[in-house]
């Protein structure tokens, strides 16, 4: 495919193939274990300076993948052979869904009541929302993941195209909200596509970082030994190095490009907590990816420039963040700022939260879900949770959520079998961004970072985010089919 | 070849499975952190925020219980509270506001919105909410219905008040706030927030100035502020019950189930003593007393004898219990628009509104003057230091300790016996009774006799006797003193003092504490609380006692308070005419008073009547007698004290009408005329057909008996004839002239050089009315030998 010269490609692929073999010795091995896997890709291997050579075109990763794909039924077959999906993560989702429907409803009703006259306006379409999110979850997690991977390219796809649509055709939130575009509707059914875009990036960075690998994590060192200085070796080596860099970079640059372009759409949106949530879940993509320590120096060089610049006064930068952000980082910084306005949210969450104290009010018991907490069955829910349930409760709260990620990853770092990079990837993936998104909404119920617009999993509010969630729990649970019992 | 296991590890999928630690680790992290951070907001600020929260949330009413109501003994309303709103605003909650500029913005609006409302201006609203530093503060107090009703349409919206909430049986109130611009949404979200209305409750005293110096009033807060309000406030208030209400953001009222409830403690109604109906003749007569006297004051007080149950007290000048602050004595606002600046006005306003307040009975002390002497002669019977037929020749003066003591009369009154002296209210005679009972028992009886200490009538108004200062103690009391305090000039009690004592004179020596209220009711009715007669002391014998009636009796019948006598009744009296002493110095000045109780034999009803500062006519025998005589007569009438004549009374005003009916018409005027009776015959017949009055019918001597002498013949009408300054016997001739029936009003047993003349008459001059009818006529005797009391002249 180049025109590169054969005798040091022959070479090459000469050394290469002694890799290969090694490599097929230690996969059998490990096939040894795992008997009912399902049929090995061959992965040519690359370490080390020098060695590295194009792939064969038969060993290419896609070419390679497509080859050994088998049917769908085939697929069925191996997975109702695998074992079944995790308990423990199952039951912190079920677990988790439960909670959040009980207390959704009890922060909940009183607004609904408030403002749909109902007060069961809230949880009825929750509750048949979660019945199809577990139904949706249940299917998911039969499915075999190489499934997944085949439609990573195409969920990405799908994502960018709702994105650009919603900027287009969006439902109108009503006076004062008009420049916000997160919704697509038909009917009385809205979505937002940024909960896909979301599901989109960690399938794409899933399946992309495993298809890049080598290029990801290839050093740009001069690495290796200088026994003796000559000119043809440095040249040998600058050229690699060149190489190298070339294809770090263009394999970085994808998801640069990718990462950016989601994020760019969602800013768009005027949704900047979707971005910031985007870019953080892209970034951590990258960095389980493997991407080199020093390639994420880039964006930080990047955002430390643009606060620089804000501090130093440009007159561009400086609009766009009085645009949206100003007036939450004033009513972050300055705690007496507007109290009827931009802190009020915030001061009811917090007086909620006090109110609670350390055993809570009692379930049910709320005072502050009396229209003084707006949205207290959405983003806020989580003060009505620490006044009705205290402290203790709150902590009961994070403690699921962060055995949930930690199972998440056991889930993925006891992947087993040739597309374990993948699945582990997609469920560190999916897993982060649960925990990243009820972090960040509970550091801003307490006041911790500015005000910003991200539901808690699970307990929020939200018909198309909980749907999602829970095919991405299935997604979870699909990979766990796949891990070691034990290390 | 294997590969070794490390080289093995060193893949793509182990450098992701050590990332992954490090990425779990983090956020591992971050969970900590938040947990951290909650532990601050929730356990380090939790009081904090829950303060907040609860200021926000919760909205705490006192609930007033209702005051209690003041009935006589009649159970005749006398004050009564009705519920009402009160507009009030919580300041401090401005405070949630931190931006000045914004605060002020708020505060200007709804206080332009208010004030309207609330008739009050917009600064003066805005004055108000300017005191952030308070919690609570009455925009307007007692608001009656159209007035809070606008503030709550204003509060809560139309809205609020018209829909109901939509799920039936749920306590659900909210309205959604949507029409609204978001500026209007904010001042008027926020209005609900800062601005509320309390029950309240508004004092309602259906008979305006009746019993006005009593009763008192309440202030704000229905608090009792003055008269009986204030003395049993906290029996009248009850306990005040609170509820704790959750409300919503929007202002409604969360579940009932958030709410917290204490139940008050109604109020108890007062049942008093007072009965509405003596009352109310102390009152006329003593308002009539006022005109005609021009006096500065008068006071009366009626007293049940037997218990020292309080049945009326009045006063004049008095005021409308419902306008408190109104000022209607002209004397007193001609003074008051005397003073040229704003700040002397409001000075001297006060001091007239608080003057106008006092119960003078109780809270004013006066030289009792004359009156005394009737306790100086109980003293002298009881310790038998002076006898009732001992002689005394009075020389119109007598000199004690260098001092000389002048009788009113300066002549002398001559040689009296104890009795006389009474008559004759002669100082050197009672100079003398004072000196042979000595200090030590003068002040023991004066003691006795309750003069030292206060009534018990109500602790707070009453004026407290000071030794030294109101009166000599024991110790410092010398025979100059005891000299003037023998005839009450030396020392100042209160009318009610001075009435107590008197009583236990006629209650057989025994001291009864005066009281006002008989029952306390509670909210149902039921009686908890009975106040019953309570007995001092026994001051003196029964023996004395009587002694001292009869010869008090004695000053009504023929004596200085002859004006007081009231036909049938035997009425015991003593006037008394005391100067009054600025810094020891007569200003020209009076007191004066006429003490009374009837009948003699059985009292029931003792009063005082008190005249202070008279012009013109300053005698107690002069203006305060007839008053009292007046109120005894009406009173005794209403109580059914069967009127007792004498032989002597019967003579004179009692003649049963003779049945002169088919007897020829000079055989019937002599049969009249026999009874004392003058006959009018009307027609020209025979025979008498009819007579009016019919027989059996008593009359006053030298009543009218109409004789008909034909059927047919018609009420004949005549014109009343002006009685005024008419002896009894120019009366008389009038009367009959007129053909109307004369009811002396008058002391016609006296007898002496003096005539007494008509001063009132009960049907107007020149009214036309029937003949036969009675025409009441009021005589006084405007006797020479007063009873005045010059203090001393050297």
């Amino acid at each position: 495919m180049t025109n590169r010269r054969p005798d040091s490609q022959t070479h090459r692929y000469l050394a290469n193939s002694q890799r290969r073999e090694r490599s097929v010795a230690g996969s059998t091995r490990r096939s040894q274990q795992n008997t009912q896997s399902l049929a090995r890709q061959s992965m040519p291997r690359e370490d080390g300076l020098l060695r590295r050579v194009l792939p064969h075109p038969t060993e290419h990763p896609f070419f390679t993948f497509k080859k050994t794909k088998p049917g769908f039924g085939g697929l069925v077959k191996a997975i109702r052979a695998q074992q079944g999906v995790d308990t423990f993560f199952l039951i912190l989702v079920l677990g988790l869904l439960a909670f959040g429907l009980v207390m959704m409803f009890s922060a909940g009703y009183v607004d609904a009541q408030a403002h749909e006259g109902n007060a069961y306006a809230y949880i009825i379409p929750q509750a048949k929302n979660a019945l199809l999110g577990l139904a949706v979850m249940f299917v998911i997690s039969n499915i075999h993941p190489s499934v997944f991977r085949d439609w990573a390219y195409a969920a990405l796809g799908t994502s960018f195209v709702l994105l650009v649509v919603v900027l287009f055709y969006h439902t109108n939130l009503g006076a004062g909200r008009e420049d916000i575009a997160r919704f697509i509707g038909f009917g009385s059914f809205t979505f937002q596509p940024s909960e896909i875009a979301k599901l989109g990036l960690i399938m794409f960075c899933a399946a992309d970082m495993e298809a890049r690998k080598g290029k990801i994590m290839s050093k740009i060192t001069l690495g290796g030994p200088f026994p003796r200085w000559g000119w043809a070796r440095t040249k040998a080596k600058a050229r690699d190095f060149i190489r190298r860099a070339w294809e770090a970079l263009s394999a970085i640059g994808v998801y640069a490009v990718v990462i950016g372009g989601i994020c760019g759409l969602v800013y768009k949106e005027n949704h900047l907590s979707g971005t910031i949530l985007l870019l953080l879940l892209g970034a951590v993509m990258m960095w389980l990816g493997g991407v080199k320590w020093y390639w994420f120096l880039i964006p930080v060089a990047g955002i430390a420039l643009l606060i620089l610049a804000y501090f130093a006064g440009v007159g561009f930068i400086q609009k766009i963040f009085a645009n949206y952000m100003q007036e939450r980082v004033t009513a972050w910084l300055d705690k007496n700022y507007d109290p009827l306005g931009a802190r009020w949210q915030v001061n009811q969450s917090l007086y909620a939260i006090g109110s609670g104290g350390l055993f809570g009010l009692g379930f049910g018991r709320s005072q502050q879900k009396h229209l003084y907490v707006s949205e207290p069955h959405n983003d806020f829910i989580f003060s009505i949770i620490c006044e009705e349930l205290g402290y203790i409760g709150a902590v009961i709260i994070l403690l699921l959520f962060v055995f949930l990620l930690r199972q998440g990853f056991i889930v993925a770092q006891r992947q087993r079998g040739d597309a374990r990079r993948f699945n582990g990837l997609l469920c560190m993936g999916i897993c982060f961004q649960v925990g990243l998104q009820a972090a960040l909404n509970i550091a801003v119920v307490t006041d911790t970072i500015p005000n910003t617009g991200i539901g808690l999993p699970f307990f929020s509010y939200g018909g198309t985010s909980l749907v999602i969630l829970l095919a991405e729990m299935g997604m979870v649970l699909s990979c766990s089919r796949f891990m070691r019992k034990k290390r | 070849m294997p590969i070794p296991h490390k080289k093995r590890s060193n893949n793509a999928f182990d450098q992701s499975l050590k990332r992954s630690n490090a990425v779990l680790l983090v956020i591992c992290f971050g969970f900590v952190g938040i947990g951290i951070s909650l532990w601050g907001k929730s356990i380090v600020h939790g009081n904090e925020y829950r303060a907040k929260a609860e200021q926000n949330q919760l909205h705490d009413t006192e609930i007033r219980p209702t005051r209690g109501k003041i009935y006589d003994s009649n159970m005749e309303l006398l004050a009564e509270s009705a519920a009402v709103k009160a507009v009030v605003c919580w300041p401090a909650k401005f405070l949630e506001i931190a931006k000045e500029d914004e605060r002020l913005r708020v505060m200007e609006q709804i206080s332009k919105d208010l004030a309207p409302m609330i008739n009050s201006t917009p600064e003066a609203v805005l004055s108000k909410f300017k005191l952030t530093k308070y919690g609570a503060l009455t925009l307007r107090s007692q608001a009656e219905k159209p007035m809070s009703d606008a503030v709550s349409e204003y509060l809560f919206g139309k809205k609020a008040t018209q829909t109901e909430p939509k799920v039936a049986g749920k306590s659900f109130a909210y309205t959604k706030v949507e029409e609204k611009s978001h500026e209007e949404y904010k001042s008027s979200f926020f209005a609900s927030t800062v601005i509320g209305l309390d029950p309240d409750t508004k004092r309602y005293y259906p008979k305006g100035t009746f019993a006005s110096t009593l009763i008192g009033f309440t202030g704000a807060g229905d608090e009792g502020r003055a008269g009986l309000e204030y003395q049993f406030n906290k029996e009248l208030t009850g306990i005040p019950g609170r509820k704790i209400t959750a409300k919503d953001a929007a202002g409604g009222e969360m579940d009932a189930a958030y709410d917290t409830y204490v139940d008050p403690v109604q109020g108890h109604s007062l049942v008093l003593t007072l009965d509405a109906t003596i009352q109310r003749y102390l009152e006329r007569e003593l308002k009539q007393a006022q005109k005609d006297t021009q006096a500065n004051a008068t006071y009366g007080i009626v007293m049940e004898v037997q218990t020292g149950a309080i049945l009326a007290m009045a006063g004049t000048p008095n005021y409308d219990l419902n306008e408190p602050f109104k000022i209607t004595d002209p004397r007193v606002l001609e003074t008051i628009g005397k003073f040229k600046t704003p700040d002397e006005k409001a000075k001297a306003e006060n001091t007239a509104v608080n003057n106008m307040w006092k119960n003078h009975s109780i809270a004013d002390i006066y030289y009792p003057g004359s009156v005394f002497k009737v306790i100086t002669a109980s003293m002298a019977l009881e310790e038998k230091t002076w006898e009732m037929k001992r002689l005394y020749t009075d020389t119109g003066a007598i000199k004690i300790g260098g001092r000389t003591y002048h009788c009113h009369k300066l002549s002398g009154h001559g040689t009296q016996d104890f009795t006389q002296a009474l008559m004759n209210s002669c100082n050197p005679y009672f100079v003398s009774v004072g000196q042979s009972v000595g200090v030590q028992k003068f002040s023991d009886y004066f003691e006795g006799f309750g003069f030292t200490e206060q009534t018990g009538f109500s602790p707070y108004a009453e004026a407290k006797p000071k030794p030294g200062v109101t009166y000599y103690p024991r110790k410092s009391m010398s025979i100059v003193d005891l000299a003037s305090a023998s005839f009450g000039q030396s020392f100042q009690v209160t009318p009610l003092q001075m009435l107590t004592a008197v009583n236990a004179i006629a209650n057989g020596g025994k001291l009864m504490q005066p009281y006002i209220v008989a029952r306390e009711l509670d909210a149902d009715g039921n009686a908890i609380k009975k106040n019953e007669p309570t007995l001092k002391r026994q001051v003196i014998s029964n023996d004395t006692a009587s002694k001292v009636t009869e010869m008090m009796r004695q000053v009504v019948i023929a004596g200085t308070g002859k004006n007081g006598y009231v036909p049938g009744y035997r009425v015991a009296g003593k006037t008394g005419t005391s100067q009054k002493m600025i810094s020891g110095e007569h200003d020209g000045k009076y007191v004066a008073s006429f003490v009374c109780f009837a009948p003699a034999d059985n009292p029931k009803l003792a009063m005082l009547i008190t005249i202070d500062e008279p012009v013109g006519a300053y005698n107690g025998s002069q203006i305060a007698a007839p008053v009292a005589e007046r109120v005894m007569e009406d009173s005794l009438i209403y109580l059914n004290v069967p009127p007792k004549y004498t032989e002597e009374e019967k003579a004179v005003y009692f003649n049963e009408v003779p049945s002169v009916q088919g007897k020829a018409v000079k055989d019937a005027k002599d049969t009249l005329e026999k009874s004392h009776l003058t006959a009018r015959v009307v027609g020209e017949g025979e025979k008498v057909v009819s007579q009016v009055p019919a027989a059996g019918e008593h009359l006053y001597r030298d009543g009218v008996v109409l004789l008909y002498t034909t059927k047919e013949s018609k009420e004949k009408k005549t014109m009343v004839p002006n009685f005024l300054n008419k002896t009894p016997e120019e009366a008389k001739v009038l009367a009959a002239n007129a053909g109307l029936n004369l009811k002396y009003a008058a002391n016609l047993v006296a007898g002496g050089r003096d005539k007494p003349k008509a001063y009132r008459q009960d049907l107007k001059y020149g009214l036309e009315v029937a003949q036969g009818r009675t025409v009441t006529v009021y005589f006084k005797s405007y006797a020479s030998d007063s009873d005045y009391t010059p203090y001393f002249v050297d």
